[in-house]
């Protein structure tokens, strides 16, 4: 089974979470850099590498942060000196992965989403 | 964190070290950061420097990491050390989500790398921790993304391209170590 099926077995796609939506990660120091030739910071395809468990990366969803009216910056509590990198859920469907609510008791609007380093190489 | 130290050092056999000594002993020595000075060569380009050894021991809560070189060590190679090096203190969970730390083989592996294909001339690469333990050597300019993955199981694989054209390599380092070599020349504006 390929890491795509597996994912939209294990973790199922929610239609309901609109294309528009984005999807939050954080982005630690080491992770982001300047880009000498795009001329701005981005992050490190290491940013988005697969953990060994297999499971997708742990994002979270601003619709729903918002909704709660609480700041963005509720997800960086802790986290000095981190940047937040952003894609919507239409994106990372496009590239044949699901997007998978998973409310954790700390942060309700933690969801499973993206794979792999695809969306680096697409000038994220 | 634990403080993590460097020793380089250049290892010769007699008639190197014969020859060598009184070029070299002239030079500059390292910043003070590191545990010993060392020597630094002249902005000349050199052969490929050989590594004797690698070495990564703990000492109660310092890290040392030793180099052993057939010659004087460029102050590029040693920056990029002492990034691998700086690697070696973050603690499980480092990028806030489920990272390991990374693998003393990973930094040991990633040295040899540098010391293989890094010319005083070639930009400092960033040196960056990946969440599975490895190490990324990555370098974006002069119209270039050069990355080169040592993954913990020591595998060795890079990614080039070349921005605009579309011209790329995704490819095992086993074979290709040329055309990687090739895309750092590339870097040095050769």
């Amino acid at each position: 089974m390929g890491i795509t099926e597996d994912c939209a077995k294990n973790f199922p796609n929610d239609p309901t979470i609109a294309h528009g939506v984005a999807l939050l990660r954080r982005v630690p120091p080491k992770h982001f850099y300047f880009d000498d030739n795009l001329g701005r910071w981005r992050p490190s395809s290491a940013a988005f590498e697969d953990d060994e468990d297999g499971d997708p990366m742990s994002v979270y969803r601003q619709d729903l942060i918002e909704a709660e009216g609480g700041p963005i910056r509720r997800i960086m509590v802790g986290h000095e000196g981190y940047a937040l990198a952003s894609l919507t859920a239409g994106q990372v469907r496009s590239k044949d992965q699901t997007v998978h609510p998973d409310p954790l008791p700390e942060e309700s609007s933690h969801t499973l989403g993206p794979k792999s380093f695809v969306f680096w190489k697409d000038r994220l | 964190m634990p403080e993590t130290k460097i020793v380089a050092e250049n290892e010769y056999g007699l008639a190197e070290a014969a020859i060598l000594s009184e070029r070299w002993l002239s030079a500059t020595t390292l910043p003070d950061v590191l545990a010993r000075p060392a020597v630094v060569t002249a902005a000349v380009e050199q052969p490929s420097l050989v590594l004797r050894r690698v070495v990564i021991r703990k000492q109660g809560p310092a890290l040392f990491v030793e180099v052993y070189a057939n010659r004087p060590m460029s102050q590029t190679f040693l920056k990029s050390v002492e990034a691998v090096a700086d690697l070696l203190s973050l603690p499980p969970g480092w990028n806030s989500y489920s990272a390991k730390p990374i693998e003393h083989r990973s930094a040991t592996q990633a040295i040899r790398l540098l010391a293989e294909f890094l010319k005083p001339s070639t930009p400092l690469p960033s040196v960056v921790p990946t969440v599975r333990g490895g190490i990324q050597l990555e370098w974006h300019t002069k119209g270039a993304n050069v990355e080169i993955y040592i993954e913990s199981s020591n595998e060795v694989s890079f990614f080039a391209e070349e921005a605009g054209s579309g011209k790329s390599s995704d490819v095992p380092l086993s074979g290709h170590e040329n055309e990687l070599m090739s895309w750092l020349e590339r870097l040095s504006g050769k």
